[in-house]
């Protein structure tokens, strides 16, 4: 059996384990680690900081699924934006959070382009809307196909947290992690992020969607 | 028995003489919506079904998946797609739900959109965004029991994209045509029952390779 996980920051752990924001290799103490260790399981995470429905969609038709795997997803905001590009031209709007592995840029609320790129109505609620559910949908066809069992959620954000781009909480088609202000009890060391206590609560929450919908 | 077919003006028909008229440089459809020049129609009437042609000038890929998926089919239907230049973008505008409300279709060959595609465009962006729909659309429809064919008649960007093997090209290039319509711009008669014809082998052939889920082989 494999985890195999996807998401954004939430699912990498990030801040768990430092204080720098750059990135190596998603924490051991988040979620899909304590999930896998659950059941004993190998465990693929595949969640990073930035991370969009797009990315999420596109790490997972990639991926080379083998019998056994459950996939967990925490889908990431909806505002976000994952766009593949080359790299050569910097003067681009394009330029924003790079994921040099995938040749890519992950776009942020946060991010001055970004910024720029909803002001100029390049994009909007309702087209962010559609295309989380363009991701939604092809992950879940997908992996229908495939034959691989899914338990999904979506992000929401603690709400005492001040963020500079208020999110709406999640897409209506998802549920939210269930009571998940119970679930964010603590924050990572950016006191921002999930801590480690939170980590183990979402895991927790995965772990029983897996018992009482796949393993029985 | 229905034929769904989706696509751009190239699957509507425009251009053709039956819904163009040369000396105004005009177009105008009948009340079903599309020329009965169209491949569509062509390929309806082979296949003995009723025709309904949801195609729409200018659209772009990301619009014609977003037609797919809200089309409810039915496990008689067979749906055909000619997909469209990747280089066409849309910005949705409604709620997820609505679609009363059109969205933004930009195109490269618009001065309107140029700072679009200037702030924004990417090859290699545009390749990944057309082959998810395709990919979408096929087990969107092939999920419902529905017969499943699709060709694009343009090809994508990157020289490191590659279309999938269930999406070939419809002709080699552009300048395949066998010929145009009498806009000058758009695939003329000919062209348009050739296209009919290779949907209608793919279809036939489907008759006794019938994959399971209803996949044209």
């Amino acid at each position: 059996m494999r985890i195999i996980a996807v998401g954004c920051s939430f699912t990498y752990g990030q801040y768990l384990d430092t204080d720098s924001p750059a990135c190596t290799q998603p924490s051991l103490q988040a979620w899909p680690n304590i999930v896998a260790q659950h059941f004993d399981a190998d465990c693929v995470n595949m969640g990073w900081p930035g991370g969009s429905p797009r990315y999420c969609m596109v790490r997972l038709l990639d991926f080379q699924f083998q019998p056994g795997d459950v996939a967990c997803i925490l889908w990431p905001s909806i505002f976000r934006h994952y766009i593949t590009t080359d790299f050569d031209r910097t003067d681009h709007w394009i330029d924003a959070v790079p994921d040099l592995a995938n040749a890519a840029q992950h776009f942020v609320p946060q991010h001055k382009n970004y910024q720029r790129w909803w002001k100029r109505g390049y994009s909007n609620l309702s087209d962010r809307e559609c295309d989380a559910w363009t991701a939604k949908h092809c992950v879940r066809l997908h992996l229908k196909d495939q034959g691989v069992p899914v338990v999904e959620y979506s992000v929401g954000y603690r709400q005492d947290v001040e963020y500079r781009v208020r999110e709406q909480f999640a897409t209506p088609w998802i549920p939210v992690f269930p009571d998940w202000n119970e679930c964010y009890i603590d924050l990572a060391r950016d006191n921002n992020h999930p801590g480690v206590k939170s980590h183990q609560l979402f895991a927790e929450e995965y772990i029983h969607r897996i018992q009482q919908g796949i393993l029985e | 028995m229905r034929l769904l077919a989706f696509g751009d003006s190239s699957t509507r028909g425009e251009g053709l003489q039956d819904v163009f008229n040369p000396q105004t440089k005009t177009t105008r459809y009948p009340l079903n919506g599309f020329s009965s020049l169209s491949w569509p129609r062509h390929l309806a009437y082979k296949l003995d079904a009723k025709c309904v042609n949801l195609a729409q000038g200018g659209s772009s890929n990301r619009e014609i998946a977003t037609k797919i998926t809200r089309t409810e089919f039915l496990e008689t239907d067979t749906v055909c797609v000619l997909w469209t230049f990747p280089q066409r973008a849309y910005i949705h505008n409604h709620p997820l739900k609505d679609l009363k409300d059109p969205g933004l279709k930009l195109s490269p060959w618009k001065d309107r959109c140029k700072n679009w595609y200037r702030d924004w465009y990417v090859d290699e962006d545009r390749d990944l965004e057309t082959v998810t729909y395709m990919e979408l659309c096929r087990s969107h429809v092939l999920q419902t029991g529905a017969r499943y064919a699709a060709f694009t008649y343009v090809d994508l960007i990157s020289e490191n994209s590659k279309l999938p093997k269930h999406t070939p090209l419809i002709r080699p290039d552009w300048s395949c045509l066998l010929d145009r319509a009498l806009d000058g711009d758009h695939p003329g008669p000919k062209t348009q029952e050739q296209w009919a014809r290779r949907f209608y082998a793919r279809l036939k052939k489907s008759g006794k390779n019938r994959l399971p889920g209803g996949e044209v082989a």
